[in-house]
C-alpha cells in the first residue's frame, strides 16, 4: 500500500481551485452511474467457469454470512440461476445490496485461490449481483414462509441488521414489528454508502423484496427511547432484536465544529440521496475536507467530487495502510479525483459569519513509542465544507428495562454472547451496535445469526445463557479470517506525555476478532476483545452539527490566512509521507481504523 | 528442421497433416484454400451415386465444457450433396493445381461390384493419388446399407475391398468405424482384402445432447433427432486406442495407418505418429478455428522433432507401439507416490477430497498459521495419479518413485496370482 499515490490522478488539478474538470460535469446520469457494470451472460459464464469448486473454500470461510460460494457459481454454470439466488439468499436475504456494497477485495475475493496461482480472483461480488439481481430487484418469491408461530418479535432499527433479522423470523412463521427510527428503512446501508455503489432505487427494492415474504409490519418514525421503549418492547413481544447501529457520530472536538458547513458524511449522504428521490439538482459545496479513514469517508467524497465538487480531500491523520477503506477504495478514491492527505488531523475550524471558511490543520506522527502526536506543524486550509467521518458511537440513553437495569456494554458495545442474546433474557442484538467488522456483511450475518437464535429460543430449544453449549456454537461461530483480524492495540490515555497530546478525537472502541476454526472455538466464549483506553467523552452537543453559536467569533480568521488549497498543502507536506516511517506502525494500532468505517 | 514428407501407401505429400473426407473438403473453393494454408493432403469429401443425396438443415450439435467450444462435435450431415460429376471435375482441377499434395477421394456406393467399378473408372480419370472407402459413417447412410452397415461386418470390409482393388490401380484406403467391439477385426479383413491401409476412427455412434425445451437429441430438426456422427477432442483418447491396437497387431503390423480423431495441435498429431500412424487427419480443429492452424502443427512438430533427434517421420512413427502392452506385463514393483509442492499449491483442496472421498484417504487437510495445508501420506500413497489429474496447477503435484528398485514382478508370476507361471516375464 505504502507504493499507492497519494495525489489525486487528473491531469486537470484542482488544486488552485479551479472549477470542476470535464470529467466530473457530465449529466446526472453519468453522475449517478454505479461504480461497476453488471456482467451479461457470457461474461457471467466466462467468470463462472473460473471457479475452481474448492473444497472447503477459502471464500466461503471469508464471508460474514457464510454463502456457500463455490455452489452458487456453480449454479450459474449449469443456467440455474434461481439455485444460485437461493443459494446466496438462504445464507444473507441481502445478497443484492452485499454484492454492490461489500469489500470483496478483502473479504471472499481476497481468499480466493485464483489470487493464490498469480490470477485475478474470481470476480465473486459481481456473479452474486448476476444472480441475485433478477430476483430481488424484480420482487421474484424465492422463499415461502412458514405456518404462522403466533409469536412475535419486535425488531428494532430498519437498517442491515434488523432487516435481515426480520426476513428471517419472518420466514420462520414468526410476525414482526420493525422499529425505525427514521422516515425510511435502509439504515447505513444507504446512508453509509454512495449512491454510486448502490442506488436509491435497487436499496428500495431490495427492502420491497424482503418484505414481501409477509408477516412484517413496519414502524417508521418510530424511535426507540422516544416514540417506543425496550421495556415496552419487552412487554408487548416474545422477543425483541436489536440493530440500532451506533447512533450517534462522534464528534471532532476541535473549536468551530458548530459551525454551518461541518456536517456528518452519512447525514450528507442521506440528504442527498433524498434530493435525488425528490428530482432535485443536487450542488455539493466546492471546497470540501473529508475527515476519516474509513470506506464511509472515500463514499462521501468520491460522491462529491462525480457531483461537481471542485476539490475534496480526504484527511486521515496515520498513514494509508492504517486506513480502514481498502487499498482499492484509497486507489478509486484518488482515480476520481479525490486527494487523501495523510498523516494530519484537524485542529480548528475557521469560520466566518457562523460559516465554514477554512480548516487548520496540524501534521501528526508517530512518537518513539508508536504513539500518534502532533508535530505542532499547522497549516490552514480553504475550505467551502468539512465533512466528519470519523465513526460513530452508541446511544446508550434508551437502552434499559425500565426498572434501572441497563444493557451490559464492552467498549461502547451492547454485549452478546455467540447467538446474539444480551443479558436480557427476551433481548437480542446486532449489527453495529455489538461487536465486530462495521460491514454491511457483518450486521447481516448479525441478524441472521440472532433470528436463528430467537427461533429456537421461541421454541424452547435455545438455553438461555449467555454462555451456551459448545457444540451448538462451534457450527455458528463466525470466523474471520487473518486478513482481517487484525491486531489493535489501543493508546492508553493515561501514558499519553503532558508534552505530546496523544490525538483522541475519536473515542477509542476497537474490537478484534482473534481468528477462530470452527474446531478451535472456545465453547460459549465471546472473542476476546482487547482492553481499549476510553478517551474522555467529547462533549455531547459537539456531536449535534447546530447553528454556529458561540463558537462562531472564536474562529473568524482573515481571509488570506486561508488561502492555501488543501491539494496544495498535501504536495507541500510530502503527501503521504509517514514522518514515522523509520519505526515501522505497530500492525494496526490506530484506534479509529475500524470506527468511521460503514460500508 | 526435420523432414515432415510422407509416402503414405504410394502416396506422396510434403507433410502429415491431411484433412479429413468432411464439409470442409466438399468443394476446390475450400480445398485450394487449405493446400494455400500448408495441409499436405485432402481426402476429398465422400463421393456417391447420382442423384446426389440431400441433407437436413441443423447438422451439427455441440459439446462445451465451460468456456471451452466444441470439445465434442456431433453431424447429421450425409456424403456430399454436389452431383458427381461437378466434384470430379473439381478434383481434378485441383491436383492439376497442386501436383505435390495428396488428393485422395472418399467413396461410398452401395454393395455392389458394378457400382464400385463405375466409380472407381471415373476417379481414376482425375489423376486422384488414392481413393478412401468409406465404411464409417454412423447416421443416415447407414440406413441405406452403406457407412457403418459395412464396417461393422469385417466380411463386407473384405469383400468390398478386394472388389475396389481389383478394379482400381490406384492406392485404396479403408476407413473404420469405432462402432464396433474390436477394431482389429475389420482392420485384419481390409488387410485381407487388399487394402494399402487403414484411416480411423470415423466418427463415434452418438447423441450429443438432448433439448430439454424442444425434448429432442440435438440438433434438432423440425422437433425431432437422431443419433448423429461426434468427433472432436473428446474422441482422440478412443482413437488413440484403436490405432495402437491395429499397430501392434501382429496380423496388421506394418499396415499403414492414417489418424483420425481430435487432433487439433501438433502434440496429438506426434502422440498418433508415436502410436503408428503414418499421416493424421484434421477435421473439427479446422471447422472450429479454420485452415491457419497448419502452420502451428508444422512449426511444433519439426521443433519437437529437431529437440528429440528425429530426422524423419519414419524416426518417430510407432515410437511408443512396443511400449504399449497388455495390462499382465506391467511391472507391479514399481511404486510412485504422490508429491505436492507447497510453493505453487493454490490451497483449493481439490485433490484432498478427491482423495479422501473417492480414493486412499492419503492427503490430508491441514492448517499451519490459518493457512490450508495439503500433504500427502505416502504409506497411505498407492501412487494413482487422482490428484494430479485434478490439480488446477499444473506441475505443483508431480508423482515421485519410491520403490526399491526391484526386479520387475508382472501379475503372471506374481505370488497372489493362482494361475501363476514361472517364465512368464521376459
Amino acid at each position: 500500500m505504502s507504493e499507492l499515490p497519494q495525489t489525486p490522478d487528473r491531469s486537470d488539478s484542482v488544486s488552485d481551485g479551479a472549477d470542476a474538470p470535464l470529467s466530473v460535469r457530465a449529466d446526472l446520469a453519468a453522475l449517478l452511474a454505479e461504480k461497476t457494470a453488471p456482467l451479461d451472460a457470457r461474461g457471467a459464464l466466462v467468470a463462472a467457469s473460473r471457479c475452481l469448486y474448492c473444497y472447503d473454500a477459502p471464500c466461503v470461510e471469508a464471508c460474514p454470512t457464510g454463502i456457500d460460494i463455490p455452489a452458487f457459481i456453480g449454479r450459474i454454470r449449469t443456467g440455474d440461476l434461481k439455485g444460485a439466488a437461493e443459494a446466496i439468499l438462504s445464507a444473507n436475504p441481502l445478497g443484492a445490496s452485499c454484492a454492490r456494497v461489500c469489500p470483496t477485495e478483502v473479504l471472499c475475493e481476497a481468499a480466493c485461490v485464483r489470487a493464490d496461482a498469480g490470477e485475478e480472483p474470481v470476480p465473486i461480488g459481481a456473479l452474486q449481483r448476476h444472480a441475485t439481481d433478477p430476483f430481488v430487484l424484480a420482487g421474484e418469491a424465492l422463499f415461502v414462509r412458514r405456518e404462522d408461530t403466533g409469536h412475535h418479535v419486535a425488531v428494532v432499527g430498519g437498517g442491515p441488521a434488523g432487516l435481515a433479522a426480520a426476513h428471517r423470523l419472518a420466514l420462520a412463521g414468526h410476525g414482526v414489528t420493525v422499529f425505525e427510527a427514521r422516515d425510511r428503512l435502509g439504515g447505513l446501508n444507504e446512508t453509509g454508502i454512495a449512491p454510486y455503489k448502490l442506488t436509491s432505487a435497487d436499496a428500495a427494492r431490495e427492502i420491497d423484496w424482503l418484505l414481501s415474504v409477509g408477516g412484517i409490519t413496519v414502524q417508521t418514525s418510530a424511535a426507540l427511547g422516544r416514540e417506543v421503549t425496550l421495556a415496552e418492547l419487552m412487554r408487548d413481544f416474545d422477543a425483541v432484536f436489536l440493530g440500532i447501529g451506533l447512533g450517534r457520530t462522534h464528534a471532532l472536538r476541535i473549536p468551530g465544529e458548530r459551525m454551518a458547513g461541518v456536517t456528518d458524511a452519512v447525514r450528507w449522504i442521506a440528504s442527498l440521496r433524498g434530493a435525488l428521490a425528490r428530482g432535485e439538482a443536487v450542488t455539493p459545496p466546492r471546497r470540501i475536507v473529508v475527515v476519516g479513514g474509513g470506506n464511509t469517508a472515500v463514499d462521501a467524497a468520491v460522491e462529491a467530487r462525480r457531483l461537481g465538487a471542485a476539490e475534496v480531500t480526504i484527511l486521515y491523520r496515520r498513514g494509508p495502510e492504517a486506513m480502514s477503506a481498502t487499498a482499492e477504495e484509497q486507489a478509486f478514491a484518488l482515480k476520481n479525483g479525490v486527494g487523501i492527505l495523510h498523516w494530519a488531523r484537524p485542529v480548528r475550524v475557521i469560520g466566518r459569519s457562523g460559516a465554514v471558511i477554512g480548516l487548520e490543520i496540524e501534521r501528526t506522527m508517530l512518537d518513539p513509542n508508536g504513539r500518534l502526536i502532533g508535530t505542532g506543524e499547522i497549516r490552514k486550509l480553504a475550505v467551502d465544507a468539512v465533512f466528519k467521518a470519523i465513526g460513530q458511537k452508541l446511544e446508550r440513553s434508551a437502552l434499559h428495562d425500565g426498572d434501572g437495569n441497563e444493557l451490559p456494554f464492552e467498549h461502547g458495545r451492547i454485549v452478546v454472547d455467540d447467538f446474539g442474546a444480551t443479558a436480557f433474557p427476551t433481548v437480542f442484538a446486532g449489527g453495529d451496535c455489538v461487536a465486530g467488522e462495521d460491514l454491511t456483511v457483518q450486521a447481516v450475518a448479525d441478524g441472521v445469526r440472532a433470528a436463528e437464535a430467537i427461533d429456537r429460543y421461541l421454541h424452547g430449544r435455545l438455553p438461555r445463557a449467555r454462555f451456551a453449549e459448545a457444540d451448538d456454537v462451534a457450527a455458528e461461530t463466525v470466523v474471520v479470517t487473518e486478513s482481517l483480524a487484525v491486531e489493535i492495540v489501543t493508546e492508553e490515555a493515561g501514558e499519553m506525555p503532558a508534552d505530546a497530546p496523544v490525538i483522541d478525537e475519536v473515542p477509542v472502541e476497537i474490537e478484534t476478532v482473534p481468528e477462530v476454526t470452527a474446531a478451535e472455538a472456545p465453547a460459549g466464549d465471546a472473542p476476546e476483545i482487547p482492553e481499549s483506553g476510553e478517551a474522555p467523552v467529547p462533549d455531547e452537543a459537539a456531536a449535534e452539527p447546530g447553528p454556529a453559536g458561540d463558537e462562531a467569533a472564536v474562529s473568524d480568521a482573515a481571509p488570506e490566512d486561508v488561502e492555501t488549497g488543501a491539494a496544495a498543502v498535501a504536495a507541500e507536506m510530502g503527501a503521504g509521507e509517514a514522518p514515522g516511517e523509520t519505526e515501522p506502525t505497530p500492525d494496526g494500532d490506530d484506534p479509529d481504523r475500524r470506527a468511521p468505517d460503514a460500508a | 528442421m526435420a523432414d515432415l514428407r510422407v509416402d503414405f501407401a504410394g502416396i506422396k505429400a510434403p507433410n502429415p497433416f491431411w484433412l479429413a473426407s468432411a464439409p470442409p473438403t466438399d468443394k476446390a473453393y475450400t480445398v485450394e484454400r487449405a493446400f494455400a494454408a500448408g495441409w499436405g493432403g485432402v481426402v476429398w469429401k465422400t463421393l456417391g451415386e447420382d442423384p446426389p443425396i440431400v441433407n437436413v438443415s441443423s447438422r451439427y450439435g455441440g459439446y462445451a465444457l465451460g468456456d471451452d467450444r466444441l470439445v465434442g462435435l456431433s453431424n447429421i450431415e450425409l456424403i456430399t450433396d454436389r452431383p458427381l460429376q461437378v466434384n470430379l471435375d473439381e478434383i481434378r482441377a485441383v491436383k492439376l493445381a497442386w501436383p505435390d499434395r495428396a488428393v485422395v477421394v472418399s467413396l461410398m456406393v452401395p454393395c455392389d461390384e458394378e457400382a464400385w467399378k463405375r466409380i472407381l473408372a471415373r476417379v481414376e480419370e482425375t489423376g486422384a493419388d488414392g481413393v478412401e472407402l468409406n465404411f464409417g459413417c454412423p447416421h443416415g447412410m447407414s440406413e441405406r446399407g452403406m457407412g457403418s452397415a459395412v464396417g461393422q461386418v469385417p466380411d463386407y470390409v473384405e469383400m468390398v475391398t478386394r472388389w475396389v482393388k481389383s478394379a482400381t490401380r490406384m492406392p485404396v484406403l479403408v476407413k473404420l468405424t469405432p462402432n464396433i467391439s474390436d477394431i482389429r477385426q475389420p482392420a485384419r479383413a481390409a488387410k485381407a482384402g487388399g487394402a494399402d491401409g487403414v484411416s480411423l476412427i470415423n466418427t463415434i455412434h452418438s447423441i450429443v445432447s438432448v433439448d430439454l425445451d424442444a425434448m429432442a437429441p440435438t440438433p434438432v430438426v423440425d422437433g425431432q433427432g437422431t443419433h448423429a456422427g461426434y468427433c472432436g477432442p473428446a474422441v482422440k483418447p478412443i482413437a488413440l486406442a484403436m490405432v495402437a491396437e491395429i499397430a501392434r497387431d501382429p496380423a496388421t503390423a506394418g499396415l499403414p495407418i492414417s489418424g483420425i480423431g481430435g487432433v487439433s495441435t501438433w502434440r496429438d498429431a506426434a502422440e498418433y505418429l508415436a502410436l503408428g500412424a503414418g499421416t493424421v487427419q484434421v477435421c473439427t480443429a479446422v471447422m472450429h478455428h479454420g485452415f491457419r492452424i497448419v502452420s502451428d502443427m508444422i512449426a511444433g512438430l519439426s521443433n519437437f522433432m529437431d529437440a528429440k533427434g528425429y530426422a524423419t517421420l519414419d524416426d518417430l512413427r510407432g515410437r511408443a507401439v512396443g511400449n504399449v502392452v497388455d495390462w499382465n506385463r506391467l511391472n507391479l514393483n514399481y511404486k510412485v507416490v504422490a508429491e505436492i509442492d507447497q510453493e505453487s499449491c493454490i490451497r483449493c483442496g481439490l485433490c484432498h477430497i478427491a482423495c479422501e472421498d473417492t480414493a486412499h484417504q492419503a492427503i490430508t487437510a491441514g492448517r499451519l498459521d490459518g493457512r490450508r495445508v495439503y500433504e500427502v501420506m505416502e504409506e497411505a500413497c498407492v501412487g494413482c495419479n487422482l490428484c494430479l489429474q485434478v490439480c488446477p496447477v499444473p506441475g505443483t503435484i508431480s508423482m515421485k518413485r519410491v520403490d526399491a528398485g526391484g526386479p520387475k514382478l508382472t501379475w503372471p508370476e506374481h505370488p497372489n496370482n493362482p494361475m501363476r507361471t514361472r517364465d512368464a516375464a521376459e
